[in-house]
């Protein structure tokens, strides 16, 4: 067996860059997937983890409408024994340009709510020293902060520093250090303040945010779930904790699962580029094995030493494509993490954590690709009497003939894909399945492509470059079983470019329209808040005051809320119409002439179309929502389009809201403008109005408009840097092939330049054979990629986030693939092709 | 003068105490020497006002709140008897502590409704001497006048849904504790005690190292206590003590016991047995008789002995004496003192036994018998 292994590994070690591609493929490829793994998993855990620290041991939660619960609901509850019970107020806050979540205690009521100590059950004190807790109480602005928090912003007890709220700057003072056991892990970028403190920074006066609840699971404690429900108001509900943050959680599953699925596609390219670079090695040995086995060594031998090798080198490439992934996930981190912060939930800790399962699932990966890539070479070199064996011709006869079961597969294929999106309609991750068969028998179909364009190509080369295109064209046919992988490869990381570049496109442009069509007002005024949701609103004098600006014509405006239902925060817009307002609705449902009237009378509501997808809802369904006066009933009047929110949005009329929720903030204002006014003048003598009283985001239609672009196009970041890896590891991909023929065609290009072709037409051979490569690749992929941006578009995006986006070819993408797939393939062949004219005829032949 | 020193002594400890166990502090006993009880100390004092002269006493506006003094307390225990025979001890206590001065600010629509210097713990146990049953709760609250909150005119003093209200002279307790329910009204039969010197009870030399101290010794109490869902109209007595200040302390001793007996020729007997570090009575050690008619004498260190007589090993660790022989030859009283159950031992924090129990003797060889409470701390590790 070591003579085996001696025998074969020798070709390895004479041939560095071979193996170092190969390495490196699958090295990328890993590390994709355990990047993506670790971005994923360090956001909704650092999320997580936060959650279990800030819920502590509740069970239950008391929430209010859309402006808090009264805190008269928890005094009463006090006074009539009612106990396990804990006040909270929190809130978002910026902390030297960090987002901090303030949660607002009342620490005789803590007790055994939240842990804010590490060692056993009975504790050591809440902080390392043992300071005053109590100042909480006592210190103005007093807040506890976690160490980490503390060292990173180089605060310590004592220090006191700037909160800002919505605008207006509030004085903090560090009381005491939370310590850095495990168990306080989730209190990073947490404030700890006195209920007093927060309710007062917050504007939240007479105001809960919630009401924690600790419940015997068993029901055997003092108090049930009936009891408590009992003693509510009507517009206070008592939930599940769990299920509470496992729907907040939930918002952005779509999201991670996409993340995923797109780091599948990378893998999907290196596993390409791993079975090209393998198989290449086994073929390129076959003299050797030839010679093995007619020498004695038996077929089983010769595979498991294939086969070790094999695993050899996906160790190396995993461990590689592990330590890549990790940084590549810290990296990827951030990125993940703002895009859930900008749409989804508040992210605080970008702390990266490894599980043990993201590396194993890139191993296993790697692994897998390798035996397939290693076994199915191996298995056929070694079926042959070893004389066959020796040559090279049978290898390509039979790739030859295996091009029509690659068509029957892909055919198959194809069918399976499009039964599956017949009979699971709605589920998202048979749409990835789908998406994914229809890019593997792409690259099935790669092979019988290349056979029928080939004849065109060679014509046209012979044109072009006279005789050595022809035979650099001609060459890739006649090496079909290499040349098809690496151009398989090379087409489905075009095909992610093109089908992403589709969806993104459509997407962007759908939005560009959408916003074009729904914000008319000139002027826009919100008050600061996440997602404009704010508890205070704009100031009702203020908005007298800036209604009155000269310049100022009329104004529409709205108050943005999340309310509680059973599934979960809904978001609700309660809109003042100005005239112009209706036309910024585009219904995708429904009749305007009808549904206006009904909605002015506040009859019913409108939704967006992602959540009447989401929630299954047509118009006329009833919507029921928890108000101020208990559970009502809603009726859907229209389905509209709205790129605001993929959790959706429900739109109702302002009088009907104050009707129902009794609450009259406005939180941000659409201001039109007088014939002739300017809107640059207005919004300074608007400013100037407001400043003094409150602090408001002024802008001006425009203005409003590229910021949601650009959260748009930075929702995308991540999702560019995938396509771009997968490019990475498919230019590794044609470069192993472009080495691997020319080192093939050693004898041969010797040949060639025996009867008298110069260096540089052999250099121009290689670099038009790897160019029509990527010529072939770059072309299959335009229909596989519209394919795939289709189903991108009607299937993955609605499925994940019920958008519904018109499919919008953008010519420029598909030229700039074609491009792409070109040049990635040009610059291949630039070192095959330098290479090439290094060697010298005599000594090359010599070999032989 | 030094009669209620240590007494007061017993109930700063206290608020320290609960205060920790605010602050999650387990070890509260062994740390109680640390610097945690600088809360009490020197620089904490700042900005409140001190018991530092005699002041006449004006009732029922003392009965109430005192805000400008860091710390007050409202402590009543008593013995009840039910229908047919059964028999019942309890002890309700409300503390008041500012953690920091009040500040007298304007209603201001700004101002969070939370925001307030004033803590608020309760203790109640009852005893239930038919089913050797021992029942303690404890409550914390901030006093923001609604969870928790100390009123004058009428008198109300609460924590959530635990109350003393005075009114017209009389009483009244409610508590609401899970299963357990008292509803009492209590009469005074005895106008009020001035402890120390006319009601200003010193600490040391120090002045302002004091507070005001006076007691109700003796309050007929009158209502229902109800028991699992199990009403029992119950009457008895009761002794009630009032106490505010602001002063600092000293720890040199390792605990105290303290009986407060009813006896049935109609007087009523203090003591503080005050223990030094090596067990020893202390000689600050004093207590006071109140005779039928109200009028008062003092008692000193050396005028009472107190022998134990029995001892009960909590399961929880530590061993409490379990009954006592009190005697006083000056006045020719004997008196053998018994828990009516062993088990009265509050494990709050910190630890305390405080419970029921029953009195017999003689006195100039007539018999007396009695009831009272008595309470020991300093018995755990």
């Amino acid at each position: 067996m070591r003579t085996v292994f001696k025998a074969l590994s020798s070709y390895l070690l004479r041939h560095p860059a071979q193996l170092g591609l190969a390495i490196i493929g699958m090295a990328v490829g890993i590390a994709v997937i355990v990047a993506v793994d670790i971005a994923n998993d360090s956001a909704r855990r650092s999320f997580d983890t936060s959650l279990a620290a800030v819920t502590g041991a509740t069970t239950h939660q008391i929430i209010g409408g859309p402006t808090g619960l009264d805190e008269q609901v928890y005094i009463d509850m006090r006074l009539n024994g009612v106990r396990s019970i804990a006040p909270i107020v929190e809130g978002f806050v910026r902390v030297e340009g960090e987002t901090f979540q303030l949660l607002g205690i009342d620490m005789f009521a803590e007790g055994s709510f939240r842990n804010y100590q590490g060692g056993g059950s009975n504790g050591d004190s809440i902080t390392e020293s043992g300071s005053n807790i109590l100042e909480l109480i006592t210190q103005p602005g007093g807040v506890l902060m976690a160490d980490r928090s503390a060292r990173r912003l180089k605060l310590e007890a004592g220090s006191t520093f700037n909160v800002n709220i919505a605008g207006g700057d509030h004085k903090a003072v560090i009381v005491s250090i939370i310590g850095d056991q495990e168990s306080n892990r989730g209190l990073d970028r947490v404030l700890i303040a006195d209920i007093a403190v927060a309710q007062e920074w917050l504007g939240l006066i007479g105001k809960l945010s919630r009401i924690d609840v600790k419940l015997e699971a068993d029901g055997t404690g003092p108090f049930m779930v009936a009891d408590i429900e009992a003693k509510l108001p009507l517009d206070a509900r008592l939930v599940n904790a769990t299920g509470r943050n496992n729907s907040i959680l939930e918002m952005s599953t779509g999201f991670n699962t996409s993340l995923m699925a797109m780091s599948l596609f990378a893998l999907l390219v290196g596993v390409f580029l791993i079975y090209n670079c393998m198989s290449f090695m086994v073929l390129q040995r076959r003299p050797i094995i030839g010679v093995l086995r007619a020498l004695g060594v038996t077929r089983g031998q010769l595979i498991s030493a294939l086969i070790i090798e094999g695993i050899l080198l996906a160790a190396i490439g995993s461990l590689l494509g592990v330590l890549l992934g990790v940084f590549l996930g810290e990296q990827l981190v951030g990125l993940v993490s703002r895009t859930i912060n900008d749409h989804y939930f508040v992210v605080r800790a970008t702390e990266v954590t490894l599980s043990n399962f993201s590396i194993f699932k890139g191993v296993a990966a790697g692994l897998a690709a390798t035996l397939v890539a290693v076994s199915v070479p191996a298995i056929e070199a070694v079926s042959y009497p070893p004389r066959l064996t020796l040559a090279r011709s049978v290898v390509e006869e039979r790739a030859h003939n295996l091009l029509l079961w690659l068509a029957v597969t892909a055919t198959l294929l194809i069918m399976l894909a499009w039964m599956t999106l017949v009979f699971s309609t709605v589920n998202l991750v048979s749409g990835f399945f789908a998406l994914f068969l229809v890019i593997v028998s792409a690259a099935l179909l790669a092979p019988l492509f290349v056979k029928i364009v080939i004849p065109v190509l060679s014509i046209l080369m012979g044109f072009i470059a006279g005789l050595p295109g022809r035979i650099a064209v001609r060459g890739i046919m006649r090496s079909l079983s290499r040349t098809g992988v690496a151009i398989a490869a090379l087409t489905i990381a075009v095909a992610e470019i093109v089908g992403m570049g589709v969806m993104v496109g459509s997407f962007r442009e759908n939005v560009e329209d959408w916003l074009i069509n729904s914000l008319h007002s000139d002027i826009y005024i919100a008050a600061p808040g996440r997602s404009g949701v704010t508890t205070r609103g704009i100031d009702h004098t203020l908005i007298n005051k800036l209604t009155q600006v000269p310049g100022v014509s009329h104004y529409s405006a709205s108050r943005r809320v999340w309310i509680e239902t059973e599934s979960g925060p809904t978001r609700l817009q309660a809109i003042k119409m100005a005239p112009e307002s209706y036309g910024g609705f585009d219904f995708l449902d429904g009749n305007p002439d009808d549904i206006w009237p009904s909605f002015d009378s506040g009859e019913g509501v409108l939704i967006s179309d992602p959540y009447a997808y989401r929630h299954n809802l047509n118009i006329g369904d009833i919507l029921p929502l928890p108000t101020a006066r208990g559970e009502q009933n809603f009726t859907v009047l229209g389905i509209y389009r709205d790129y605001n929110s993929d959790q959706g949005v429900v739109s109702i009329n302002r009088r009907a809201y104050i009707e129902h929720w009794q609450d009259e903030v406005i939180s941000s204002l659409g201001i039109y403008l007088e014939p002739g006014a300017d809107d640059g003048v207005v919004i300074d003598a608007l400013s100037r109005t407001a400043d003094p009283h409150q602090a408001l985001l002024i802008g001006s239609n425009k203005q409003l408009r590229e910021l949601s672009l650009r959260v748009f196009d930075r929702t995308f970041v991540i999702t560019n840097v995938l396509y771009w890896l997968a490019m990475i590891v498919a230019f590794v991909g044609v470069l192993a092939a472009a080495l691997a023929l020319s080192l093939e065609r050693g004898k041969e290009i010797a040949i060639l330049r025996a009867l008298g072709m110069t260096r540089m037409q052999v250099s121009k051979l290689i670099v038009i054979q790897c160019g029509s490569m990527g010529l072939l690749a770059g072309l299959l992929a335009l229909p596989v990629g519209m394919i795939s941006g289709w189903l991108l578009i009607h299937v993955i995006n609605r499925r994940a986030f019920g958008w519904q986006i018109d499919m919008i070819v953008p010519v420029d993408t598909l030229l700039s693939a074609l491009a792409i797939a070109l040049l990635t393939a040009l610059l291949a062949s630039i070192y095959p092709a330098w290479k090439a004219t290094k060697s010298t005829p005599v000594s090359t032949l010599r070999e032989e | 003068m030094r009669v209620k020193y240590f007494y007061t002594i017993r109930k700063i400890l206290w608020h320290i105490l609960w205060i920790i166990t605010l602050t999650n502090v387990a070890q509260a006993q062994q740390n109680t020497g640390s610097g945690r009880l600088d809360i009490l100390r020197d620089t904490a004092e700042k900005g409140f006002q001190k018991a530092d002269i005699v002041k006449p006493f004006n009732f029922p506006i003392d009965h109430g709140p005192h805000p400008g003094y860091r710390h007050e307390w409202w402590y009543a225990t008593g013995n009840l008897d039910g229908p047919s025979g059964r028999r019942f001890g309890y002890q309700l206590t409300f503390f008041r502590l500012a953690l920091a001065p009040e500040k007298n600010t304007a209603e201001n629509r700004q101002r969070s409704h939370w925001k307030t210097p004033l803590a608020f713990a309760a203790h109640f146990a009852v005893t239930d001497v038919q089913n050797n049953d021992f029942h303690f709760s404890h409550r914390y609250s901030r006093g923001d006048g609604r969870l928790a909150g100390a009123k004058g005119t009428p008198v109300r003093v609460w924590l959530e849904d635990w109350s003393f209200e005075q009114s017209e002279g009389d009483w009244k307790i409610k508590v609401h504790d899970g299963d357990i329910n008292l509803n009492l009204d209590l009469k005074p039969t005895k106008p009020p005690i001035f402890n120390g010197q006319e009601g200003l009870s010193r600490k040391s030399s120090a002045p302002g190292n004091a507070t005001y101290y006076y007691s109700l010794p003796r309050l007929e109490s009158r209502g229902t206590l109800e028991i699992k869902g199990q009403p029992y109209k119950v009457e008895g007595l009761t002794w009630l003590d009032r106490e505010w200040g602001t002063s600092a302390l000293a720890n040199d001793q390792q605990g105290w016991d303290w009986y407060a007996l009813h006896l049935s020729d109609g007087s009523d007997l203090m003591f503080y047995n005050l223990r030094k570090m090596d067990g020893s009575k202390h000689e600050f050690s004093a207590g006071t008789w109140v005779a039928p008619d109200g009028k008062t004498t003092a008692i000193s260190a050396e005028d009472i002995t107190i022998d134990v007589t029995d001892y009960w090993q909590s399961p929880l660790g530590g061993r409490y004496p379990s009954g006592w022989q009190l005697s006083w030859p000056e006045q020719k009283i004997e008196l053998t003192i018994k828990p009516v159950i062993d088990d009265q031992e509050l494990d709050t924090l910190p630890r305390y036994w405080e419970g029921a129990v029953d009195v017999s003797g003689n006195r100039s060889g007539n018999r007396l018998t009695g009831r009272g409470y008595v309470e020991m701390t300093g018995y755990t590790q």
